[in-house]
C-alpha cells in the first residue's frame, strides 16, 4: 500500500519539477544539478539570535550531502529546519524558503507531520522507543493505518536496508534497549526507512558511536544513496570526506563554501574552510 | 574547645529531631495496630455495624470506603492525566497557563472541610444528588485532581525529549505521541501518584462529611441491581466509609465498645493505607525496570 | 510565495488539509486536553464564586454586621453572633502547631540531608511518606485516647484543650516541613558548603551561617505551607479541642476553631437559617485564607535563592 503511494508520490514529483521549470527561472541556472531540495536565503532565528544567515545551496538528488563546521556554526539548526523539528522551539522562525517538490517547507500552510514522513530524521543518540524491537518499526506504520500483513513485510525489507536484519532477526521481540549503540542506531535508521522517505536527514548518526559501529553506519549511508538523498551533518571531517558528494561548510550562521567534496577538500576556495579542514580550529 | 563543644551539642540536637519524629511514627502505628488489632476478627470485618449495640462490625463502612474510591479515580484521573498532559505538552507560556496553575495549586491547598462544604452544596443540594457515593466522589474528585494533574505533568516532563523528537521526526502527529509515547513512558510515576493519592482518598473523611453522609443501610450483598436501595451498587445512597465511621463513633458513638470498634477501624484503615503505599512504591519500580529492558 | 506558486501548489499533498486524519487527530488530542484544563479552572471558580456568594449573603440578607462578626464573641446562632473565638482558635492552633514542628522538622531536614544522607534517605524518607499518609482521624483518634488523658493526668484540666490541638496538628504538619525543608537544603550547591568548610568552618557553624541563610526563603516556604495544612485541618482538631464557644484563657483550655465549629454546627442548622448562612461565611473566611497563604507562599518563595 506505502508503495503504492510512494510511487504515486514520484509521479506528481515528476509531474510538478516539470511545471515548474517553465515557471521558475532560477532553475534554469543549474541546469547540471538536479536538486531535490533548493535552499533559498534561508536564515533561521532563535528569537533575536541568527543561527542560520542567509544559506542558498542545493541538496541533490540520490547524493550525500554533507554539512560540516565547527560547534555553533548552525549545521544542526539548518538540518533541523528541513523537517520542521526546529518548531518543536517556541522561538524559533525562520526567513526564506526551503522549496522541495514545488513547494516552500517553511509556509505556514505545510503539514509538518506529511513533510517527517517524507523527510525521515536520525538523531545524534540512538533513540529507540523504550519497545520491543519489532514494535520500534511498527509504531509509525500502525499509526497510518497500515495492515498488519504488510508490517512484517516492512520490518524485514527495512531491517535489511539497514543493514541489521541477520543480527537480529531471531530477536525481533526483545526490548530494542537490549542492542549495543551501533545497533540502536541502524534501529532508528530503519525505523525511518520504513515510512519510505525521499529524504533523510541524518545528524552526527555516529559521534555517539564506537569506530567499528560508527564504519556499519558509514557504509550504509553508502549504501542508501542510491535510493534516498542523504543530508548529514557531522563534525568528523575523514567522514565527510569519505561517504559524501557534496560538502557545506558553515561558519557562525554562514554558509563560507559549497561543492563538491573531493574539490572542497583538495582545493579550497576560501581561506576558512582551509584552516577548518587542516584543523587550525574546530 | 568550645567550638567542637557547641558543634557536638549541635549534632546531638539534630539527632534528637530526627529521632522524635522517628518515634513518634514507630509509636503511632505500634499503637494503633496493637491497640486495634486485638480487635479486629473476621466477624468485625463482615457484619454489620450497630448503632446501641456491642459487637458491631464494619463489613458496610469498608465497602463503601473503597466503592467511593473506586468512583473518585473514575472521575479524577482522566480528567487529572489530561490536566497534566496539557500543562506538560500544550500550556503555552500565557496568561491562562498562569491562570490554570494557580487553579491547581488553589484546589490543592484548599481545606477539605471546604471541599465537603462545596460538594454538599453543588452535588447534594443544587445538583439534586443528596448524600450519596456519587456526590461524596466528585467532592473528593475536586480534592484529588490536583494531585493527579501534577504527578502526571512531573512525570511526563521527565520523560528524555529524544523520545518524543523520535516520534515527531516519523511523521507522528503530537497527541499520538503523547499517547504511545510520553503516557507510556510516564505510566510508572503516574500509577504511583495515583496509588498514593488512593491512599489520601481512602483516609478522607471531612469532605464526606456532608456529602456521602453519615449513615449506611445494611446492604444486601445479594441484591446487586444498583437501583435497589439497598444494593451495594447503588450509587445514590448515603455511605459511611470507614473514616467518617471512626469519626462519627468517636463522637456521637453511644455503644458500650466504642474505643474497641474505633481502635479497630483505624486498625483495619491504616493497614489499607499502607498497603497503597507500598503496593505504590513496588508496582512503580517493578514497571519502570520492565520497561527500560533491564531485565 | 507568489500568487502563481501559490495557485499552482493549492493541493500539494504536502499542504494542511481540513478533515486530513492527522489533522483530526491532532484536534480530538487538544479538545480533550483543552477541555480537562478548562474544567480545572471551572472547578476553582466555581468553588469561589459559590463560597463567596453563600458566605456574604449573610452580610446582606440577614444584616449581620461584617466587623461585629469577625471581631466579638458568642455564639449563638443568631444574627448577633461573632467568630473572634474560633478565628482566635485556629489561629492559635496554627501557630502554636508550627512552634512544634518547625523546629523539629526542620532540624530533621538537616539530620537527613547534613549529617547522615544515607540514614536520612532509607529511614527518615520512608517514615515521612508513611507520615504523611496516615489519614486525620486516626491523628484525631489517637488525641483523644493517649494525648488528652496524658494532658489531663499530667497538666491538669480535662485534657481536651489547645494544648492537645496544637500536638495532634504539630504531628500531622511536620512531615510536611521535614520533606520540603530537605528537598530545599538538598538543592544548595555543594561548593557553597565546600566553601565554608575549606575555611575551617566546623559543621555546626556551616549549618548556621551558610546552608540556613542560603535555604531560608524556602523553609520558609516549608513552614507556611505546613501552616496551611494546620489552618485547615478539621476533624484531628475538632476530636481533640473540646469545642467550647468562648475564648481560652490559657493553652489548657478548651477551645474551637473555624473548621471545629463548621463539622459540629452544619449537621444541626437548616439552610437558609441564620445560623447555617453564618457557617457559610465561615467557611469563605478559610477559603480566603487559603488564597492568603497562597499569596504569602508567592512572595516568600520569589525570594528564593536556591
Amino acid at each position: 500500500m506505502l508503495k503504492v503511494q510512494k510511487k504515486h508520490a514520484e509521479k506528481e514529483y515528476g509531474e510538478s519539477q516539470t511545471k515548474e521549470k517553465t515557471l521558475d527561472n532560477s532553475k534554469m541556472n543549474q541546469p547540471e544539478i538536479n536538486s531535490l531540495l533548493d535552499l533559498r536565503n534561508l536564515s533561521v532565528y532563535y528569537g533575536n539570535h541568527q543561527a542560520v544567515k542567509n544559506v542558498s545551496m542545493p541538496i541533490e538528488k540520490n547524493k550525500v550531502t554533507a554539512f560540516i563546521g565547527p560547534s555553533g556554526c548552525g549545521k544542526s539548526t539548518l538540518l533541523r529546519t528541513i523537517n520542521r523539528m526546529n518548531d518543536q522551539i517556541p522561538i524559533a522562525h525562520y526567513d526564506g524558503e526551503i522549496n522541495y517538490d514545488g513547494v516552500n517547507i517553511l509556509n505556514q500552510d505545510i503539514d509538518v507531520v506529511a513533510l517527517r514522513k517524507e523527510v525521515g530524521m536520525v538523531f545524534q543518540e540512538p533513540n529507540p522507543f523504550p519497545k520491543p524491537i519489532r514494535k520500534n518499526i511498527t509504531h509509525a506504520l500502525k499509526f497510518m493505518g497500515m495492515n498488519k500483513l504488510n508490517m512484517n513485510e516492512i520490518v524485514e525489507t527495512s531491517l535489511q536496508q539497514a543493514a541489521l536484519w541477520d543480527e537480529i532477526k531471531d530477536r525481533l521481540d526483545d526490548s530494542a534497549l537490549s542492542l549495543s549503540g551501533g545497533q540502536q542506531q541502524r534501529l532508528c535508521i530503519a525505523r525511518a526507512l520504513a515510512l519510505q522517505p525521499n529524504v533523510l536527514l541524518l545528524d552526527e548518526p555516529t559521534s555517539a558511536l564506537d569506530p567499528i559501529s560508527s564504519a556499519k553506519v558509514e557504509d550504509l549511508v553508502m549504501e542508501l544513496k542510491q535510493h534516498y538523498t542523504i543530508a548529514i551533518v557531522t563534525h568528523n571531517m575523514e567522514q565527510a570526506a569519505r561517504i559524501s558528494d557534496n560538502t557545506a561548510f558553515l561558519y557562525n550562521g554562514d554558509l563560507i563554501e559549497f561543492g563538491n567534496t573531493s574539490d572542497l577538500f583538495t582545493n579550497p576556495k576560501e581561506k576558512r574552510t582551509e584552516d577548518y579542514i587542516s584543523g587550525k580550529f574546530s | 574547645m568550645s567550638r567542637r563543644i557547641v558543634n557536638n551539642l549541635a549534632t546531638s540536637v539534630f539527632i534528637l529531631c530526627a529521632v522524635i519524629m522517628t518515634a513518634t511514627l514507630v509509636y503511632l502505628l505500634g499503637y494503633i495496630l496493637t491497640n486495634g488489632l486485638s480487635n479486629v476478627d473476621w466477624s468485625f470485618i463482615t457484619s454489620n455495624s450497630s448503632s446501641s449495640m456491642e459487637g458491631g462490625g464494619i463489613k458496610n463502612q469498608l465497602w463503601n470506603s473503597f466503592y467511593i474510591l473506586i468512583v473518585t479515580l473514575i472521575f479524577s484521573v482522566p480528567l487529572g492525566v489530561l490536566g497534566g498532559i496539557y500543562l506538560a505538552e500544550y500550556a503555552k507560556p500565557s496568561k491562562l497557563t498562569n491562570v490554570i496553575r494557580t487553579s491547581v495549586e488553589v484546589l490543592s491547598s484548599l481545606p477539605s472541610i471546604v471541599v465537603g462544604m462545596f460538594g454538599l452544596l453543588v452535588f447534594v443540594q443544587y445538583a439534586g444528588l443528596g448524600y450519596s457515593i456519587i456526590a461524596g466522589a466528585l467532592a473528593l474528585t475536586v480534592f484529588n485532581l490536583p494531585i493527579i494533574v501534577r504527578v502526571t505533568e512531573d512525570s511526563i516532563r521527565s520523560v528524555p525529549k529524544k523520545q518524543k523528537n523520535a516520534s515527531l521526526a516519523l511523521g507522528i502527529t503530537h497527541w499520538h505521541t503523547v499517547k504511545t509515547v510520553l503516557v507510556p513512558a510516564a505510566f510508572p510515576g503516574i500509577l504511583t501518584g495515583i496509588l498514593l493519592s488512593a491512599g489520601r482518598i481512602f483516609g478522607e473523611a471531612a469532605a464526606l462529611l456532608f456529602t456521602a453522609g453519615l449513615s449506611t443501610n445494611n446492604l444486601q450483598f445479594d441484591t446487586w441491581n444498583p437501583f435497589n436501595s439497598d444494593s451495594p451498587l447503588n450509587p445514590f445512597r448515603s455511605a459511611e466509609t470507614l473514616s467518617v465511621h471512626i469519626w462519627k463513633v468517636n463522637s456521637q458513638g453511644i455503644m458500650p465498645d466504642v474505643d474497641e470498634i474505633a481502635s479497630g477501624s483505624a486498625a483495619v484503615l491504616i493497614i489499607f493505607v499502607l498497603v497503597f503505599n507500598v503496593t505504590a512504591r513496588v508496582i512503580g519500580n517493578v514497571i519502570y525496570n520492565k520497561i527500560t529492558g533491564s531485565k | 510565495m507568489d500568487n502563481a506558486q501559490k495557485t499552482e501548489t493549492n493541493n500539494h499533498r504536502l499542504l494542511k488539509k481540513n478533515g486530513s486524519s492527522s489533522k483530526r487527530n491532532e484536534s480530538r488530542g487538544k479538545v480533550l486536553v483543552y477541555s480537562s484544563a478548562a474544567i480545572v479552572i471551572i472547578a476553582t471558580l466555581a468553588i469561589t464564586i459559590f463560597l463567596g456568594y453563600k458566605g456574604i449573603r449573610t452580610f446582606f440578607v440577614f444584616d449581620v454586621n461584617v466587623w461585629n462578626f469577625l471581631t466579638t464573641t458568642g455564639w449563638d446562632g443568631t444574627e448577633n453572633s461573632g467568630a473572634f473565638s474560633f478565628i482566635f482558635g485556629s489561629f492559635a492552633v496554627t501557630f502554636l502547631a508550627a512552634l512544634v514542628a518547625a523546629p523539629l522538622g526542620i532540624g530533621s531536614a538537616i539530620f537527613m540531608t547534613e549529617i547522615a544522607k544515607k540514614w536520612g534517605q532509607k529511614v527518615l524518607q520512608p517514615v515521612i511518606e508513611i507520615l504523611v499518609g496516615i489519614p486525620s482521624v486516626v491523628y484525631g483518634l489517637i488525641g483523644v485516647t493517649v494525648i488528652v488523658p496524658l494532658l489531663r493526668d499530667n497538666v491538669g484540666g480535662l485534657g481536651f484543650s489547645l494544648l492537645a490541638g496544637m500536638i495532634v496538628v504539630g504531628v500531622m504538619i511536620l512531615p510536611t516541613i521535614t520533606s520540603i525543608s530537605a528537598d530545599a537544603i538538598k538543592a544548595i550547591p555543594q561548593d557553597i558548603k565546600d566553601a565554608s568548610y575549606g575555611l575551617g568552618a566546623t559543621r555546626w557553624q556551616t549549618i548556621y551561617k551558610v546552608i540556613i541563610p542560603a535555604a531560608l526563603p524556602s523553609l520558609m516556604t516549608a513552614i507556611v505551607l505546613g501552616m496551611a495544612r494546620a489552618f485547615g485541618e478539621a476533624l484531628a482538631v475538632q476530636m481533640v479541642i473540646g469545642n467550647v464557644k468562648g475564648l481560652p484563657e490559657s493553652i489548657i483550655d478548651q477551645a474551637a476553631t473555624l473548621t471545629s465549629i463548621i463539622t459540629l454546627d452544619m449537621p444541626h442548622t437548616t439552610y437558609g437559617s441564620v445560623h447555617n448562612s453564618l457557617l457559610w461565611s465561615l467557611g469563605l473566611f478559610l477559603l480566603i485564607m487559603s488564597y492568603v497563604f497562597i499569596i504569602i507562599i508567592r512572595v516568600v518563595s520569589s525570594r528564593r535563592k536556591v
